[in-house]
């Protein structure tokens, strides 16, 4: 088959894709002009199934095709954590998200920092919260753009430019996230999820086979030439410390995403969000055949022949001499998996600032429909700075933006203060946060090198949580009866 | 007892939480930190090698896998205990 037509099929399955999404999302718009019940409800009535794969959307991100098989290809074993946090990850919530959730319905809160803010009646602290969530947002959606637009490039061979693959992802998230109401996002991210779930298995155990003669072989011939790296330690890929730490972060770090810690505002009752909770470490089972895509490009890919480990499925994809049909299957399940992570973040970063930042600190009046106004207006400006990074870079930007990401782990202490300790005051949160955002920033930017090899977030939880407890008894405590029932919801 | 007891003290559970309530979350708390703890160090220094290779991974992938199924069953009980019928 001639190269022509190979990037014709590959480009005709995308936009395949692309127009049974879009089309999802502008029925589900035409339906809301009907009924703002119907369009508010249909969250109400999701079944477990749906609500399954809505939470693994969130794992399922470009990371899962393009950072996945390139941990494991470029650093063997360190990949393991991946599956560590997928499966650990979600805990923490089945504690935190009913006491949320209660909260949520008895006080009215639609956002993580409105509940923060409340327990410690500070709007300041709602404001930096709100900076921190918005900073990290932009950069998660900025890499959700990078990865479609190298996919988009890279499968049709270059014939559509990094820009247009990245405008175009850009513009269909954008009309999901106006348009696409709650019932079309969670079916169309149903059929991501298969699809997803479908390549993961289908080329992890492809590869192996094929080039390799099956798993078992493939990692003894790992074994006797790079011993190294399959294993943790001194001698293997990762420090011990490096390892644990990373794991011990997601861990307490992923509940406190703030669209997934919204997510407990949007389940109908406990034992939903508790189901999705429970269903979540088969997530990390999915993750295993996609470690195992990395690990059969060790001897295959050659020296030289990508820049970054993250290229090494589309590598293979592309250079394996694959139907043009599996090409385009892949490039529309890498953009399923950006997009429908996307989706839900640019929502929670435009939400976030809009109510936790603007209505809290810039007009505290807004009127409802300004309300909405402002949230749009703020869809198209993250958008358009996301974009505007993943095509042009802006380095002194990036190492703002991945501060930002690495200290959502920093809102782990303000949650439990709120939760189980009635004695924490707001000045102790803030200085808590504060202390520990900064100490990420200072090892993100180089000023401070640990002693030992641990995850940058711990070392600014210890800070964290040090300040929160010594302020907070410097201070006065607050209110018995208002922080009482916190503690007691 | 909780006539004195410090209302700014750290309470992790509501009051008038059942005993067998709070038995059962002590244990899945238990339960599932000892899953956790399986796969960091110092518990995950024992299992880090590469043989036996089982169900086509090394040992040291092989047993993050085998404790991500075991956190799994646990939540499935905890889950069926408590919403179970």
């Amino acid at each position: 088959m001639s190269v022509v037509e190979q990037w014709v099929v590959v480009l005709i399955i995308i936009f395949v894709y692309l127009a049974i999404t879009l089309a999802a999302g502008i029925m589900a718009s035409l339906r809301r002009e009907f009924s703002v019940e119907e369009y508010v409800a249909a969250s109400r009535s999701l079944g477990p199934v749906v609500m399954y794969f809505l939470m693994g959307a969130s794992i399922f991100s470009a990371f899962a095709f393009l950072g996945g098989p390139g941990w494991a290809f470029g650093r063997g074993a360190a990949s393991f954590y991946i599956l560590g946090y997928c499966a650990l990850g979600l805990l923490p919530w089945y504690i935190f998200g009913p006491k949320a959730l209660r909260l949520g319905k008895s006080k009215g809160y639609v956002t993580q920092a409105q509940l923060a803010s409340d327990r410690f009646k500070s709007p300041a602290l709602s404001a930096i919260m709100a900076l921190v969530s918005v900073l990290a947002f932009i950069q998660y959606i900025t890499l959700q753009m990078k990865g479609i637009a190298y996919v988009f490039n890279v499968t049709t061979g270059g014939v559509i430019p990094f820009w247009a693959g990245a405008l175009i992802a850009y513009g269909v998230v954008f009309v999901y996230v106006f348009l696409g109401g709650v019932r079309s996002v969670a079916w169309t991210n149903v059929l991501q999820g298969i699809m997803m779930v479908v390549l993961a298995w289908s080329l992890g155990l492809y590869l192996p086979y094929k080039l390799h003669g099956g798993p078992a072989a493939m990692f003894q011939k790992i074994a006797e030439t790079n011993p190294g790296h399959l294993i943790i330690g001194p001698e293997g890929a990762m420090s011990y410390a490096a390892f644990s730490s990373a794991i011990l972060v997601s861990v307490l770090g992923f509940a406190m995403w703030p669209h997934l810690f919204m997510r407990a505002y949007n389940a109908e009752s406990e034992a939903t969000l508790k189901k999705s909770v429970m269903l979540y470490p088969t997530f990390a089972i999915f993750m295993v055949p996609v470690l195992f895509i990395g690990f059969s490009a060790i001897g295959v890919v050659p020296e030289g022949a990508i820049t970054a480990n993250d290229q090494v499925l589309p590598w293979m994809v592309t250079n394996m001499g694959f139907s043009p049909l599996v090409v385009g299957l892949f490039a529309a399940g890498t953009m399923a998996a950006a997009m429908s992570s996307a989706d839900a973040i640019t929502h929670g970063a435009a939400s976030v600032y809009t109510i936790d930042f603007h209505k809290a600190v810039l007009q505290r009046n807004l009127s409802d429909k300004a309300t909405v106004w402002v949230t749009r207006i703020a869809v198209v400006i993250f958008c358009s700075a996301a974009y505007y990074l993943a095509i042009f870079g802006g380095q002194s930007l990036v190492a703002l933006l991945l501060g930002a990401y690495g200290s959502i782990v920093q809102f782990f202490p303000i949650v439990v203060a709120a939760f189980y300790w009635p004695r924490a005051t707001a000045p102790g949160a803030i200085a808590g946060l504060l202390g520990g955002v900064f100490v990420n920033y200072a090892i993100q930017l180089k000023l401070w090198t640990p002693p030992i090899d641990i995850h940058s977030g711990i070392w600014g939880l210890i800070l964290n949580v040090v300040l929160l407890v010594v302020v907070s008894y410097l201070t006065k405590p607050m209110e018995e009866e208002h922080v009482r029932s916190f503690v007691e919801a | 007892m909780s006539q004195k007891r410090n209302p700014y003290a750290f309470q992790i559970f509501r009051s008038g939480t059942s005993a067998e309530s709070r038995r059962v979350s002590i244990i899945a708390f238990i339960y599932l930190l000892v899953c956790g703890l399986a796969m960091i160090w110092p518990i995950y220094t024992i299992a880090n090698r590469v043989y036996p290779i089982i169900l086509g991974m090394p040992f040291s992938m092989f047993w993050i896998a085998f404790w991500i199924v075991m956190t799994f069953i646990g939540l499935i009980f905890l889950y069926r205990y408590e919403f179970g019928r």
